[in-house]
């Protein structure tokens, strides 16, 4: 199951997919706030949202599991 | 009666106003304005703004030696190098030097941004200024706010102000200074390198640094001792998570209360007569000219170093070396995920951007011992 | 105005000169204390499952 994990340590600041959402490879999942500033995160595959692993507002480190797509 | 009138006009500053003062207000307003509505470096430049400000109105002797209020501040918290030390505690406490120990190689990117130093030194000395005073304007080129108004104050502490000012303004612009620079000496190829994870540093080694980095700098230029020892023991305050009170303390209170007595200080030497004056247009040319030439050089050091590297770096985080924290790690990030959307630069540039502040107080401290 | 030249190439070279070896000699410590720190945690480590660090 290939997660998607965070490239960078910082805050989840928007999650702009759902559960069982389609999405292609290199589209904009959720975005991170490190330093004071917006860093998009894109997918790293094509499928369907089977998890999200965190919600708006955590604090992620680098690595942490953010989205599993299938 | 009419006496008591006439004394009272006489008295006031009104009567003594020079054209120059009122033309420091504009300056004062155009400060304030920035500041407030644009919200460039507020923290700095709004106190900044009101020290010009006031002492452009004649006849308080805020800065009037061994009376003045503002002298006071001035003469106890910059004259007498307490200040820019304190800030640098507060910074310690609050700086991450974990993605320079990741990767030590990027204090020689540190190092090369710092060449843009000397480079305006040169310069400067082009333009007609004398040493010292050219020392003074290089600095701005470090992009470190502190480090600027601790060797201005020690080289040419008339310059002062303008070189902080500019230094301030410059950091705030950093995002329209640096991509021009970083564009132009990268090609699209180099800056899609994508680089590899940072390594995770344990808490010994954060703890460690503070202390070696200290003691080596220490040893080798003293007169780099007031800054660098405050940097690193505001750094140990933070990583060794035993003091945590103190370590809140240094990067809140501290800082904010210092911040207060820095801006007014310095807005408060800058007199219409010190101020206006054709030689501080030429400070303001030479400080873009330092942050141009500094990016540069932060950028061909790390080109330079791709030649001897296996995995090669990202030559833009180079430009990081310009040691405006984050500022100029942000930059470098928004530059790179331009070039390939997933590449995570941020942190990777605070490595040399952080290892620039270091840089920034080495250089100053050379500066210091050649020509103080 | 005199300009002291030789003061200026003073200056300028020793300045990149002294930043470049502060920074090379940092460098070089900063590596050596990661090395022997590794080493240390490795030597004191219990064993438990940990994902390998990579110097």
């Amino acid at each position: 199951m290939p997660e998607l994990t965070a490239p960078i340590a910082g805050n989840v600041w928007k999650i702009l997919i759902a559960v069982g959402d389609k999405v292609e490879l290199d589209d904009e999942v959720i975005i991170l706030e490190a330093l004071k500033m917006e860093t998009p995160i894109y997918s790293d595959d094509s499928g369907t949202v089977t998890a999200i692993k965190v919600k708006e507002g955590d604090a992620v480190n680098d690595g942490d599991v953010l989205v599993v797509i299938d | 009666m009419i006496d008591i009138i006439k004394d009272l006009i006489f008295t006031s500053g009104l009567m003594n106003l020079t054209g120059g003062n009122l033309v420091m207000w504009l300056v004062a307003f155009v400060l304030l304005y920035l500041a407030i509505k644009k919200q460039y470096e507020p923290l700095l430049l709004l106190p900044i703004a009101f020290g010009i400000l006031v002492v452009n109105l004649p006849l308080t002797f805020l800065m009037e030696p061994e009376h003045g209020l503002i002298w006071f501040f001035y003469k106890y918290g910059i004259d007498l190098d307490i200040i820019p030390p304190l800030i640098f505690l507060g910074l310690g406490a609050m700086i991450d030097f974990g993605p320079l120990i990741a990767n030590p190689k990027t204090l020689l990117l540190g190092a090369g941004a710092q060449v843009g130093l000397y480079v305006t030194f040169f310069a400067a000395i082009l333009f007609g200024f004398d040493l010292k005073e050219a020392g003074a304007i290089a600095i701005i080129g470090g992009a470190d706010g502190p480090t600027t108004i601790y060797l201005g104050s020690k080289l040419a502490p008339h310059l002062l102000g303008a070189t902080a000012v500019s230094a301030y303004a410059y950091m705030a612009l950093v995002p329209i200074i640096q991509p021009p620079m970083m564009k132009l000496l990268t090609s699209d190829h180099e800056r899609k390198i994508v680089m590899p994870k940072l390594r995770p540093i344990s808490r010994l080694q954060k703890i460690c640094f503070p202390i070696i980095t200290a003691m080596i700098i220490m040893l080798v230029v003293p007169p780099a001792a007031p800054l660098i020892s405050m940097l690193m023991l505001g750094n140990l305050f933070k990583e060794s998570g035993v003091v945590e009170r103190l370590s809140k303390t240094a990067s809140n209170e501290l800082m904010n209360i210092v911040t207060i007595f820095l801006g007014l200080s310095v807005g408060a030497t800058m007199t219409a007569a010190v101020f206006l004056n054709p030689r501080v247009l030429f400070i303001f040319f030479l400080g873009l000219f330092a942050f141009v030439i500094s990016t540069a050089s932060g950028l061909l050091m790390a080109k330079f170093m791709n030649l001897f590297l296996k995995d090669k770096i990202n030559p833009l985080i180079g430009a990081a070396g310009v040691s405006a924290v984050p500022m100029a790690a942000r930059c470098v990030h928004k530059v790179g995920s331009e070039a390939n959307r997933r590449n995570y630069l941020l942190m990777h540039a605070m490595g040399p951007n952080v290892a620039g502040v270091i840089g920034t107080v080495v250089a100053a401290a050379i500066l210091l011992k050649n020509l103080g | 105005m005199e300009t002291d030249w030789s003061k200026v190439m003073e200056v300028f070279a020793s300045g990149i000169l002294g930043v470049y070896l502060v920074m090379v000699l940092l460098m070089v410590l900063t590596q050596f204390s990661n090395w022997l720190i590794g080493r240390y945690e490795l030597a004191t480590r219990k064993p438990e499952p940990e994902p390998s660090k990579e110097a």
